[in-house]
């Protein structure tokens, strides 16, 4: 009956039909691959998993760094109905113990997300694992842990809100302390709830590579302990300390006092965080004597037994006037070194020309950075030959127009007496990576051959010399011979130098045949002394005794060493060696008693192999001796020694029997 | 005269089978859509319940006598109507529309029953005793008839339903063999309408186009102007109406002419529905395989957005296929209202084809984006038992057409 509307019905199908296919067809067909990207845009999540930091450890194994991983806790207000409020209210403060309006305050103090806990263990977000309340999320908040607390905080440095490296070792090793991050495939419902894992994708995070340092634990907390209380006691605001192994370079302590916590690194100054062995340069003093010492004996310019004219402690340089803080009319090199005579050093210091004597300072690494591994080092100030006035030599060879690092002092010393090889000091020994299991080993690294063997060898009977016979008697040790120089520099301030502000350094090492340990104490501008040898020497002593005392690696080397006893007033004048057997390997040198007010040299040069003169002595006194020298002895009267049997200088045998005769009556 | 006739002369074959093979994709989509579901896991063991009735019902309805449709036609009608008035006052608000009705626990929706009402009472009317379908008058009966209803669902507000009303209407209208001037005049006001919701210059464009096609159908002065200002009357109801609906729903509308400007808001079921089809790609996904389905992305996807389980889990082959079965019913549909020598049965059996019709183009252009999203579920597939009940008698109207199709020979 209705034929034409049928059709055009069939053709409204048949266009319905076209229509809806055409769309299918570019939706599922066409399109088909923009839709699937967005359906799984929408579905899959990836959520980075940070890697833990690695941790970081002194030579032994001791922990000194690493991650703990908290958790904390956050809430989105506006999603907070009423009975959701209460409901976490009440968890929370179950958990935490704290009020439920201390809770409520908290969701009242602003529109968005509030922070309800920071760094909750992850035991106690344990307890917390079944509170779902939507607008209330938790977060990963990594804390980095310092078990130590502020110990070498200067090496480790800190990290930053990040967990970045910002300063230090942290930093340095950033890249293998972080790890590899990994990430984690989920599928979403609409809700942005996760609903599964999906594993082919997810990639494990890769723990940070384990870093082991030089830095040995017991030697820093030493030395930290040590400096601390030098500065309380000569009265002084900071000061720098560092402990080395002079025959590889390893970093064995550090310290920069003023120090602050890594953990709480944002409460403490700038100065507090600054790593000052690094960063500030001093003018060495009269350490450097040492260096220019070594130089001037590896070029054969001196002899160590030569007289040289020191002026009375005054002397006239071109324009300029060089004083001495005590007077001698005449020292030989070794005791110009001994008493750290500056006219000796400025008289020595004409001997070598400029570009020799830059070229040996530049090769003891001043002027330059040692490229240890800790960012932030300067190189320090050193004048190149063309820039040298008339004067330079002879300021730089007792330590001034010249600025260093206590980092560069002690490296360069290093050479000095560890038979003239300048290490790059570093304080990493090796990273174990977790990414992708290698162990890289970092050793120690020679940079170049800086003097002879044989130089370095007698430069370190004269800086023994130096501790027995000059200037650093403070620093000496009972039962173990060590070397060592000390130096007082006035700081520049302002321009010019100071009158009462002095940097007081002493470096020593020791064992003195075999130098295991060398160690810089700089003390910025003590109150109470100020020479070097009467406050960074002491200073450097403590260290020494309680490193030796703590360390069974120096038990072979402990023996006794008898010395004159230092509060005896009475002195001989020892004769003078030899040019050729200037240095004997088994010589010892001892100081009657040494005072820095004291005008008169007071040196007894004494030797094992031949026979000490006893005029004079106390029996107690000279039984030591001779027992020492394994000499027996018979006694007749009594007193002080008035004859020996041996002449004083006789060559010593086995077996020898020394007759002492003394008297009650003084002998003048 | 009494014939014989083999059971396939009786009972349409082609219909029941793509009928049978929706509700079966509808249970396994369903099912899909819901099995993961919190809250609606139990949807496929209800609706598994209402095919069964429903099955029963239609084998009932298929049984009854002839006459009894024409007989009831016009107090189902009325019945419709005072449900309509009463759901206005007693109605449980669903989905922001006053739509349903509570009988001890059983909810029903009114406008669902008054679809078969007001589909007989068109049919009475515009067969009673041979009216003159381009008499004025009796159009304007015919019109009021669709639009009571309608006005009345608008005022639920029930958009989606509403517009099934106006095309049962329409067709009807258009069916009963209303001159080509007669049919201008009906459509050319949703013709206007739809302009409207485009803004002012297509609107204007359009009323350029009635007022020249006026010109051609060369009536006079006064009835062209009659004919103007009832376009322009309805651009300013629709304004009207625009401004009754709920702003959810009119915030539908707008976004279905820009569903990316709120891809979170109103235009995000839009979209997603779109993402759950376009990534079930040629093959689909598999049956409990889609992403978008089992995470969620769609609320309530098992009722209104079934067809994007369907696209997703069985991509472009299963969407295909469930197109080609409706287009199978419908053109069977025709088919029988065009072989169908009573004008009852014949309007009956086409007002089913404008219901079945209106409610298909409708959700499925929302599901794949063609139409604005209005919520209307999709015949036999969707979820929802009352809706299911109801098409499930007015197939069964239909098949009893069938069934006695050769006695008006």
């Amino acid at each position: 009956m209705n034929n034409s509307r049928a059709l055009l019905s069939i053709f409204i199908f048949f266009v319905a039909f076209i229509a809806i296919s055409v769309r299918l067809f570019n939706i599922q067909v066409r399109d088909h691959d923009k839709f699937k990207y967005y359906a799984e845009r929408q579905q899959n999540r990836i959520y980075p998993i940070k890697a833990e930091r690695g941790i970081i450890k002194d030579r032994e194994g001791k922990v000194l760094a690493y991650t703990k991983d908290d958790i904390s806790l956050f809430a989105d207000t506006r999603m907070l109905t009423k009975s959701r409020r209460d409901t976490l209210a009440s968890a929370l403060s179950s958990v935490f113990g704290k009020s439920k309006n201390h809770y409520y305050k908290l969701f009242d103090s602003k529109k968005g997300n509030v922070l309800l806990e920071k760094k909750v263990s992850r035991v106690e977000s344990l307890l917390l694992s079944d509170l779902v309340v939507d607008g209330f999320f938790k977060t990963e908040d990594y804390t980095r842990v310092y078990p130590y607390g502020k110990l070498a905080s200067h090496v480790l440095g800190f990290v930053d809100q990040a967990e970045n490296g910002a300063t230090g070792i942290e930093k340095q090793f950033n890249d293998y302390l972080s790890g590899q991050d990994g990430r984690l495939l989920v599928e979403r419902d609409a809700l942005g709830r996760i609903v599964t894992v999906n594993d082919a994708l997810t990639v494990p995070a890769l723990t940070g590579a384990e870093v082991t340092l030089t830095i040995s634990q017991q030697y820093q907390s030493i030395l930290e302990e040590e400096l601390e209380k030098g500065l309380n006691e000569y009265q002084s605001n900071s000061g720098v300390g560092i402990i080395m192994n002079p025959q590889n370079g390893e970093i064995l302590a550090m310290a920069s006092l003023p120090n602050y916590n890594p953990s709480s690194y944002s409460q403490f100054s700038n100065e507090e965080r600054r790593n000052r062995i690094l960063t500030d340069t001093y003018e060495p003093g009269s350490t450097i004597k040492g260096i220019v010492m070594a130089m001037l004996m590896d070029e054969g310019k001196v002899n160590p037994n030569e007289v040289i004219n020191t002026e009375n402690g005054s002397y006239k340089f071109l324009r300029t006037r060089i004083k001495d803080t005590h007077a001698f009319e005449k020292l030989t090199v070794q005791e110009v070194l001994e008493q750290s005579s500056n006219i000796g050093m400025v008289k020595l210091s004409t001997r070598i020309d400029d570009n020799a004597f830059y070229k040996y300072l530049r090769d003891f690494g001043f002027g330059n950075t040692t490229s240890i591994d800790i960012p932030g080092e300067t190189g320090g100030r050193l004048k190149k030959p063309d820039e040298f006035s008339k004067y330079t030599k002879a300021f730089v060879s007792h330590g001034y127009e010249i600025a260093a690092t206590p980092l560069q002092v002690i490296t360069a010393f290093s050479a000095v007496i560890n038979g003239g090889i300048l290490y790059q000091p570093h304080v990493v020994k090796k990273v174990n990576s977790n990414v992708n299991n290698e162990v890289v080993q970092f050793d120690s690294k020679k940079i170049r051959k800086v003097i002879s063997e044989k130089t370095s060898e007698k430069m370190k009977n004269l800086l023994i010399g130096v501790v027995e016979n000059g200037t650093a008697s403070l620093a000496r040790l009972d039962d173990m011979l060590i070397g060592g120089k000390t130096g007082t520099s006035q700081k520049l301030v302002n321009g010019s130098y100071s009158s009462s502000e002095y940097n007081s350094s002493f470096i020593g090492f020791f064992p003195a045949d075999n130098p295991q340990v060398i160690c810089l104490v700089v003390i910025d501008s003590p109150k109470i002394g100020r020479y070097g040898g009467r406050v960074a020497a002491p200073i450097f002593k403590n260290i020494a005794e309680r490193i030796i005392e703590s360390d069974i690696n120096f038990s072979p080397y402990r023996k006794d060493i008898k010395r004159k006893n230092e509060t005896n007033k009475d002195f001989l004048i020892a004769e003078n060696l030899e040019t050729e057997n200037y240095v004997p390997k088994n010589e010892i040198f001892i100081t009657a008693n040494y005072s820095e007010n004291s005008k008169e040299k007071e040196v007894e040069n004494y030797s094992r192999t031949t026979m000490p003169s006893l005029y004079n002595k106390s029996i107690k006194e000279s039984i030591t001796r001779l027992t020492a020298l394994g000499i027996k002895y018979k006694i007749k009267g009594s007193g002080k020694v008035i004859d020996q049997s041996i002449m004083p200088g006789t060559k010593l045998k086995e077996g020898m029997i020394c007759e002492l005769v003394c008297s009650s009556e003084m002998v003048n | 005269m009494k014939v014989e006739y083999k059971l396939q002369d009786k009972f349409d074959f082609w219909i029941f089978g793509a009928l049978i093979l929706l509700i079966t994709i509808g249970l396994i989509s369903i099912y899909s859509a819901t099995v993961n579901h919190p809250t609606a896991y139990g949807n496929f063991q209800k609706q598994f319940f209402w095919v069964i009735t429903s099955l029963t019902v239609f084998i009932i309805v298929y049984y009854l006598p002839q006459n009894l449709f024409r007989l009831i036609a016009i107090p189902s009608y009325a019945l419709s109507i005072i449900l309509l008035i009463i759901v206005l006052f007693a109605g449980k608000t669903v989905y922001g529309a006053k739509s349903w009705l509570d009988f001890g626990g059983i909810g029903f929706q009114p406008s669902e029953f008054a679809k078969i009402g007001t589909m007989l009472a068109l049919s009475y009317w515009l067969t009673y005793k041979k009216r003159d379908i381009n008499n004025f008058k009796d159009i304007l009966i015919a019109l009021v008839i669709g639009f009571v209803p309608i006005f009345l669902i608008l005022l639920e507000p029930d958009m989606g339903t509403a517009i099934v009303f106006m095309a049962i209407t329409i067709v009807m209208i258009f069916w009963s063999g209303i001159s080509l001037f007669s049919l201008f005049v009906v459509l050319s006001p949703s013709i206007v309408i739809f302009a409207s919701l485009f803004g002012i210059a297509p609107l204007i464009f359009v009323l350029i186009i009635i007022i020249l096609s006026l010109f051609y159908f060369k009536k006079d002065i006064f009835t062209s102007i009659t004919v103007f200002i009832l376009n322009l009357a309805s651009a300013f109801f629709f304004d009207f109406v625009f401004n009754l609906l709920k702003p959810h729903q009119q915030k539908r509308i707008e976004s279905f002419l820009d569903p990316m400007a709120d891809p979170l808001g109103s235009g995000y079921n839009a979209l997603q529905a779109k993402v759950a089809i376009g990534s079930g790609g040629f093959l689909g996904k598999g049956f409990l395989q889609g992403n978008q389905t089992q995470l969620r992305f769609i609320p309530e996807q098992w009722t209104d957005f079934i067809y994007c389980v369907v696209g997703e889990e069985f991509g472009f082959i299963g969407s295909i296929l469930v197109i080609i079965l409706f287009v199978v019913i419908f053109i069977r549909l025709l088919g029988l209202a065009n072989s169908s020598k009573d004008e009852f049965s014949s309007l009956t059996t086409i007002g089913i084809l404008a219901i079945l019709f209106a409610h298909f183009m409708i959700n499925i252009g929302m599901n794949v984006g063609i139409t604005p999203v209005i919520g209307l579920p999709l015949p036999y597939v969707s979820y929802g038992g009352s809706s299911l009940f109801v098409n499930m008698i007015l197939i069964g109207i239909a098949f009893n057409t069938y069934r006695n199709r050769r006695q008006h020979i």
